[in-house]
């Protein structure tokens, strides 16, 4: 514990490593336990399922924080990191992109929360603001591994009247299914917000503090 | 007895590293090369050392819900449905060798959660804090060492809320609720494990002063 004595200077900043490590680990051990199973089981957007847990975790950790008189700013951000450090343990395919996604995940909702105080609808834009990374992911995995022309190809399958005939749909309907999983995964996104805020109000008050 | 007691650690602690050491690389290969069931033969070997030689230290891994989860979840379906397309050789749903693959992935999940269990127990918060220090900064590497070495104690918060929800009934009536409780009481426990970490991190900080208190206990007892 060495290290401690130099880097820790006061009680706020004790209670700010301690939170960002135990949510963090919180993180870590759901993705490197029920991650790896949905991962490994090759489950439908399971990264969706697996960044409503991640923002319930992040904005829980950040009104905890925030009640005990700290703003709690680069909260989600370091409990991203932690669990981003963790998950290498979990030795299943696919941990890279996990990593780059809860990171991703981590700066979106730090972004959202940087600016103003905590408030319902601010959580809320901040989970559909993460919910949408596992999309964007998507589309930037697709232009790494097969370049632009394929972000090209998946724009006229979606706009093109006739693109939706190359996966065998009629019409647009390849691009209004996407519409549909965009919506579905803000309206998750923002129910995991909401959630955060009201689970960690509910925290705090069993515990006896004045959530902010 | 003290002996004794020092010899089983010893062996416990012998038992953990042969395990790490057999489970990672067997687990990490057995991953990359999935269409070969028999190179988690050492996963699997390493996995019945564990259950006989250090099952008390490991009650999450050799839980009879996680196996029938398991099964549930990964051997039926894999059974019924088949592999994936993107393995190099594709079973059909319902033969001997879809069930050889779920099998085979339930194994490849358990060495995964064993190989976690025994690294988060035993890594050197100090050795983590100034390796990762360097990179990030040194109270987010203290927060990774220290959240490394937590994941046990998260999962015995997990077990001991699933365990006062099973003594008040369950999820037998009220389902959403108790799910409610159950997710309240998790949080509740985890924000007192960083309320705890803090004070114990405070307490490292005056090592001067926990060094002072031994030294005038003989002085007190002296005549």
């Amino acid at each position: 514990m060495e290290d401690s004595t130099n880097t820790i200077r006061s009680p706020a900043q004790a209670q700010w490593v301690a939170v960002v490590a135990v949510f963090g680990a919180v993180w870590g051990a759901a993705e490197i336990s029920l991650g790896a199973i949905l991962r490994s089981a090759s489950i439908p957007m399971h990264g969706t399922l697996m960044t409503g847990i991640g923002i319930i975790i992040m904005l829980v950790a950040r009104r905890t924080l925030a009640s005990s008189n700290q703003r709690g700013r680069g909260a989600c951000l370091a409990v991203g990191v932690v669990a981003a450090v963790m998950l290498p343990m979990s030795v299943t395919r696919g941990i890279e992109r996990a990593v780059i996604g809860i990171l991703a995940e981590a700066v979106c909702i730090e972004f959202a929360l940087w600016f103003g105080r905590p408030a319902r609808w601010r959580y809320a834009v901040a989970g559909v603001l993460a919910a949408l990374v596992p999309l964007v992911q998507l589309l930037a995995m697709l232009a790494v591994q097969y370049g632009p022309g394929a972000l090209s190809s998946f724009r006229t399958i979606l706009l093109d009247k006739q693109g939706g005939a190359k996966l065998g749909l009629a019409g647009q309907a390849a691009g209004t299914l996407v519409g549909m999983v965009v919506v579905v995964s803000s309206v998750y996104g923002s129910v995991c917000g909401i959630f955060g805020w009201s689970l960690a109000r509910r925290i705090l008050q069993r515990l006896g503090r004045e959530p902010e | 007895m003290v002996a004794g007691s020092s010899n089983s650690t010893k062996a416990r602690t012998r038992a953990r590293i042969i395990a790490a050491l057999v489970l990672g690389p067997a687990t990490l290969i057995a991953t990359l090369m999935l269409d070969w069931p028999a190179l988690l033969v050492p996963a699997a070997l390493a996995l019945v050392m564990l259950a006989v030689l250090d099952r008390r230290q490991f009650p999450a891994l050799f839980n009879k819900w996680l196996w029938l989860g398991l099964t549930i979840a990964v051997v039926l379906p894999i059974w019924l449905i088949g592999t994936p397309g993107e393995t190099d050789a594709p079973h059909s749903g319902g033969g001997t060798p879809a069930m050889t693959a779920g099998l085979g992935m339930a194994v490849r999940v358990l060495a995964t959660l064993a190989v976690m269990l025994l690294i988060g127990g035993c890594i050197a918060p100090a050795a983590v804090s100034r390796f990762l220090g360097r990179f990030i900064g040194k109270k987010l590497g203290l927060a990774c060492a220290i959240g490394t070495n937590l994941l046990p104690a998260v999962l015995e918060i997990l077990r001991r809320s699933t365990l006062a929800l099973r003594l008040r009934g369950g999820f037998r009536r009220h389902r959403l609720k108790n799910l409610r409780r159950l997710v309240t009481t998790v949080g509740v426990q985890t924000v007192r494990l960083t309320e705890d970490v803090a004070e114990a991190l405070l307490l490292a900080q005056a090592p001067g002063q926990q060094a002072a208190e031994p030294e005038s206990k003989p002085e007190e007892s002296a005549p």
